[in-house]
């Protein structure tokens, strides 16, 4: 897996405000919060293997969302 | 007498209407007391149009009787997903956001239909804007497999998959971004063509990913899945995917077998979690394929398993970007967990949607390299057969893992490589659950992807089982 920092709670909401996300609500933003939490590591692992475009893929060990 | 015509498939249908042994009112009437029946214990629909229905079949006996016989489709209910904009009916795409939208034309497949003598019987059950691969629906209630109701019929085409599968209609409509069109016929028992991505028109469409979103017939047969394509397939300009292909008959070459087809079955990824059960039938269904002349090997597929994060980022961005002002508007208004989902792909950076296309457009090139050593891939449909609505997670050979990428992981890949696929009924687990076979093709290469399904259907019966309501 790509070696990134993760993005941490107090960041993911700062993220939230700027992009206009209802604040009011807690739970929702935790839960959401829950669901951006693997979307950035499915990034992190496009980053790490994408290049140019003509170059093989270097694959490391991933994981699939459906 | 008349129930009969319910289990009969488009193409017997079509036979006996051209031959005049039944009339289009007897065939509407035998499937709407079909609907009346099944329908409390199914939810497979979320709009009824029974007069519309009396009415357009009514129509078409008075055109075949004055001897305008239009084709296989004319006087032939239709059940359409309800994301397929319906002229003066509403067309929720399964949620309450839309619940009042009465689109003012009608989709490109709905026209298309239309003019082939069909008509829509009702619009169907689907997941929240068609971004879910199970048959839950937080507003309109989960549709309930036919096989059995406790049971999810998969999604997002879930109405289209139980429809088809218990007799309410012939022949159904879905949509394919992620699966949808396979996975609900897997886990249904019926037969889901994904077609090329762009040979069917989305014009008129509720849009969910535009570089995923495909179109595809969901029937009882592979003959009746190319009946429906040599009336949908077709350029249409106001999709700016649509291919401009020459016009072809999808039927023609269904009885040419698949002696000498050469079957690859990727070694990568696929297996990784697969239930026994589901193993067993998938390969079961490859020695039948050699049986009947095929040549069945293992191929290798360099990264694979990457093309589903690829996929899953793209789909997320585009639908976040298709829905954002509304998430922002009246985002209490969607099912919570749809809703996460969508305002989760507000968080991709642009660059992590282009670096996730490029790796899509990488592993794609992959899968079509590989495809100029076979002529068709051959997977499993979905890793399982239909498990419980309400059930979250699953275990397959000791990983746990959500039931949506359980049902998806194997789909999705050809999705998102835009490539034709094909889900037919290969068997049933022990508690009599269906289990799809899935078979790939190279880009425009549906009429290959159809014979090989269609000698498989020849060969075997799966097909022909029909659930007890």
């Amino acid at each position: 897996m790509a070696d990134e920092p993760r993005l941490t709670y107090e960041e993911f909401l700062v993220l939230a405000q700027l992009l206009g996300l209802a604040m009011d609500d807690e739970d929702h933003l935790q839960a959401l919060f829950g669901e951006v939490e693997p979307m950035y590591e499915r990034i992190a692992l496009l980053r790490s293997v994408d290049g140019p475009p003509d170059a093989p893929l270097a694959a490391p060990e991933a994981t699939s969302e459906g | 007498m008349p129930d009969d015509l319910t289990r009969l498939t488009v193409s017997q249908l079509a036979q006996r209407i051209r031959g005049r042994e039944v009339s289009p009112v007897e065939v509407a009437d035998a499937f709407l007391r079909r609907i009346s029946t099944v329908e409390p214990r199914l939810n497979a629909f979320i709009t009824r149009l029974d007069d519309h229905a009396r009415r357009a079949a009514a129509a078409a006996e008075a055109g075949i009787m004055a001897g305008e016989y239009r084709g296989p489709f004319h006087g032939i209910p239709v059940g359409l997903k309800d994301i397929f904009w319906t002229k003066d009916v509403r067309t929720t795409s399964g949620s309450v956001l839309d619940a009042d939208f009465v689109p003012p034309v009608d989709s490109a497949v709905a026209s298309r239909f239309e003019v082939a003598g069909a008509y829509c019987i009702g619009k169907l059950h689907m997941t929240e804007f068609a971004f879910d691969g199970t048959s839950r629906n937080h507003h309109y209630g989960p549709a309930r497999n036919p096989w059995d109701t406790a049971r999810m019929a998969g999604g997002s085409s879930s109405g289209s998959g139980v429809a088809a599968a218990s007799g309410e209609a012939p022949i159904a409509l879905g949509t394919d971004t992620g699966g949808s069109v396979r996975v609900p016929a897997a886990l249904c028992g019926i037969t889901g063509h994904k077609p090329t991505y762009g040979l069917i028109s989305r014009y008129g469409v509720t849009p969910l990913s535009w570089s995923m979103d495909h179109v595809g017939p969901m029937a009882r047969t592979v003959e009746d899945a190319a009946l429906a394509l040599n009336v949908l397939a077709g350029h249409d300009p106001r999709d700016r995917a649509s291919l401009d292909t020459p016009p072809q008959d999808y039927t023609q070459g269904l009885d040419r077998g698949v002696n000498g087809l050469r079957v690859g079955v990727p070694r990568e990824y696929v297996w990784d979690m697969v239930e026994p059960e589901v193993r067993r039938a998938f390969e079961d269904a490859m020695a039948v394929l050699e049986s009947l002349g095929a040549v069945v090997e293992e191929v290798s597929i360099p990264d694979l398993e990457l093309i589903n994060p690829a996929g899953s980022v793209v789909q997320t961005s585009e639908a976040a970007t298709i829905h954002r002002s509304r998430l922002l508007a009246y985002g209490d208004r969607y099912d919570p967990v749809i809703r996460r989902r969508f305002e989760s792909g507000l968080f991709i950076p642009a660059e992590a949607y282009l670096a996730a296309q490029r790796v899509r457009a990488r592993c794609r090139q992959s899968i079509l390299d590989t495809l100029e050593r076979v002529d068709l891939l051959a997977t499993p449909t979905t890793s399982i057969a239909a498990p419980f609505i309400e059930q979250e997670r699953i275990v397959i050979n000791g990983q746990e893992v959500s039931t949506r990428e359980a049902v998806l992981r194997i789909t999705r890949i050809f999705s998102a490589a835009g490539l034709p696929a094909i889900s037919v009924p290969c068997g049933f687990t022990q508690e009599r659950l269906p289990i799809g076979l899935q078979l790939v093709g190279k880009p425009l290469a549906d009429a290959l992807v159809l014979q090989a399904a269609h000698a498989y259907q020849t060969a075997t019966a799966w097909h022909t089982e029909r659930p007890e309501l």
